[in-house]
Parts: structure tokens; sequence; C-alpha cells
């Protein structure tokens, strides 16, 4: 029990990590690993409905999708891509996925790696069946395969989206553009993508109302 | 969700499904005999697997959606010599976003979509977007805002 609340402590520190993503284009009040985890349980709640999934599966993956940041911190595939400074900072985080297909196997490949060893090095003291249910998981996520892997993976990114919509909403110079441009790659889902629709016309409301005063 | 539509599948993708249709009606036999299945010892063990042991009906949903997969597979193959100018499913194709910056996709079916590694959906937006283009021609996705892609190379893997 000593190491499961160990355990417990440590995973409680994705409370204090913050989302990179929104803090790279100067928005200061990022949300936590922990709020975005748990928006994402709710969207796998609500739109799993219905369907022939594992829910207990997907809640799984949503919970463990980001458990490693406790160690490795909220990576962004634009890790050591940007420069500390400078006036081109923000153009690079624009583009920050733009490579060719081999720099993007390299870089999920480095990705997963230290996101690995970041999760043993997490549940190295918890019991081994609960340790590999945790590992095995997360390799799941990673493949992106299960019905239930894709489903979670396409809401991570409209969590996302919907995270920048928010801070757009708050700073009227925050870029939502990467987000989209993500997610457009990333979402296939029929229903997932009327979501995306909704959130894409509450932004061009708002626009067009910014816009008359 | 796995509904009667056509799932577009290059060789290792179908591959991959049937052995793990297959892995699952041996998991499933076994079960049936009262026996623990093998599966559950390997060192790989899909987590999946776990909760079939639990719960037969999972099993069941999953055997059927791979039996609705199989059933509407359509085997991704190099497209013809005249059709290859074009962007077609399996097509690695290479894009300038906004006249700045290259980018590489490779255009594949929802089962197999990883978009970390550059292989996007035919259904997704972008996907959508750029089946039936030829290099040269810009493509535009708006959502809200409009990104412009210039298509430079189409490739496939013959």
């Amino acid at each position: 029990m000593k190491s499961t609340l160990s355990f417990l402590q440590k995973a409680g520190e994705l409370k204090d990590i913050l989302r990179q993503g929104v803090l790279y284009y100067g928005f200061k009040k990022a949300d936590s690993a922990t709020d975005h985890v748990f928006r994402l349980a709710l969207m796998v709640w609500i739109f799993g409905k219905n369907r022939k999934l594992n829910i207990a599966k997907a809640f799984k993956l949503a919970l463990v999708h980001d458990l490693c940041k406790v160690y490795t911190g909220d990576i962004t595939p634009y890790e050591g891509l940007l420069p500390k400074n400078g006036k081109n900072r923000f153009r690079l985080a624009w583009r920050w996925r733009r490579l060719s297909l081999k720099e993007k196997q390299k870089r999920y490949k480095e990705k997963f790696q230290k996101e690995k060893k970041a999760l043993e090095k997490l549940t190295r003291k918890l019991p081994a069946d609960i340790r590999k249910d945790l590992m095995d998981t997360r390799l799941e996520y990673h493949k992106v395969e299960s019905p239930e892997a894709k489903f979670v993976f396409q809401l991570d990114r409209i969590e996302n989206l919907l995270e920048a919509f928010e801070c757009w909403e708050k700073d009227k110079n925050f870029p939502t553009l990467p987000w989209w441009e993500h997610t457009d790659e990333t979402v296939h889902d029929p229903e997932l993508l009327e979501l995306m629709e909704e959130i894409s016309k509450a932004e061009m409301r708002q626009s067009k109302s910014r816009k008359k005063k | 969700m796995i509904t009667e539509t056509t799932y577009y599948l290059t060789k290792e993708g179908l591959e991959r499904i049937k052995k793990e249709q297959e892995r699952l009606l041996e998991f499933k036999k076994a079960k049936i005999r009262g026996e623990v299945p093998s599966a559950l010892y390997s060192e790989e063990t899909n987590p999946e697997y776990l909760a079939f042991q639990e719960d037969l009906s999972l099993l069941e949903v999953r055997l059927s959606e791979y039996a609705v997969i199989l059933k509407n597979s359509k085997l991704i193959t190099p497209p013809s010599t005249k059709e290859r100018k074009q962007v077609c499913l399996g097509a690695k194709v290479t894009i300038l976003v906004d006249g700045k910056d290259i980018d590489e996709f490779e255009v594949v079916g929802t089962l197999e979509a990883n978009p970390s590694l550059g292989k996007i959906s035919n259904e997704s937006p972008v996907g959508k977007a750029l089946l039936g283009r030829m290099a040269g021609e810009k493509v535009s996705v708006s959502s809200p805002t409009e990104t412009v892609f210039t298509i430079q190379k189409i490739q496939y893997r013959l």
C-alpha cells in the first residue's frame, strides 16, 4: 500500500504541469495536464455512448495517456525545434509539425521511448498486474490501432482544440489555426467531425461579433 | 464505430487484422473449452484480452467488427500509370503549406491512420481535400481559417 500511495502522490503532480502548447503562444493561464484529462474523460463518456466500444478501456486510455508527463513534462512534438527566444519563435511554433515522413517517424519513436521510460519509473513499485495494465494501456494508445485508442486519440486532439478556442476567447491575438490544422489531419469520425464543425461555427460567430465592435 | 462501409487497407494492415481475428477466435475456442487461453501468458498480451477474459460479450463485439471489416475491405493497390498523377489512397504526398513550409503525408484508410507518423485518414478533412488532386494544384482546408496546400509531389510504393 505504501508504494501505491507514493504512486498516487506522484501522479498528483500532474495538477501542476501546464500545457506547453498554449504557453508557447504567450498565453499565461494554461490548463494543467489534469484539466485536460478531466475534460477528455467527460468527452469519452458523452461521445462513447451508443458505440460498440469497451468504454472502461477508453477511460483507462484517457487517464493513462498523459501520465508519463510527471517525469517528462508536457512534451510537445516541437520539442527541441524551437529557439528559446527570438522574433521567429512564434512562426516556428506555428509550423512545428511540418516535417518529412522520415522525421515524423523518428520523433514518434523518440517520444515513445522517453514516455515509456518515464512510465516505467513512475510505476516501478506498483503491484505487477497493475503496472502491466498501465504499461500495456499506454502502448495501446501509442499504437492507435484499437477502436478505443482511435476514438480517444481523436478526442484528445479535439480537447486540445477546445482549449485553444477558449484561449482565443480570452485573448483575441491567440492563434487557433495551428490547432485547427492539427485536428483537420487527425479527426475522421463523423460524429467528432460534427463536434469540430460546432466549434468552428462558434469561433466564426464570435469573430464576426468582434469585428462589429 | 464500425458500420457497413468500405475499409481500405494496405497489405500489411489487412494481414494484421486477419492475424488478430485468428488470435481472437483461438482465444474464444479456448474459453469455450474452459481452458485459460495461451494468449494470456504472452509477455505482450493485449490488455484487451484481460477484458475479454471477464466479459465474453466484448470479445463477440470485437469479432463481429473484424468480420464486418474483412467482409467490406478493399486492398489499397498502386493506381494505374494514368491515375498515379493524382492523389489516391496509399499516396505519399509532399505539400507546401501557405507557400512556406514543406510537409509530407501518407493518405491511408481510417483503420491505419496514425497522424503522429504522418499517416492521415482519407476521411479526415485534409485527407478528403487531397484525394483526386494533382501535383501543382492548390488545395485549401478551411475550418475556420483557411490553410492553403500546394501539392508538390505524389509518390506510390510500387
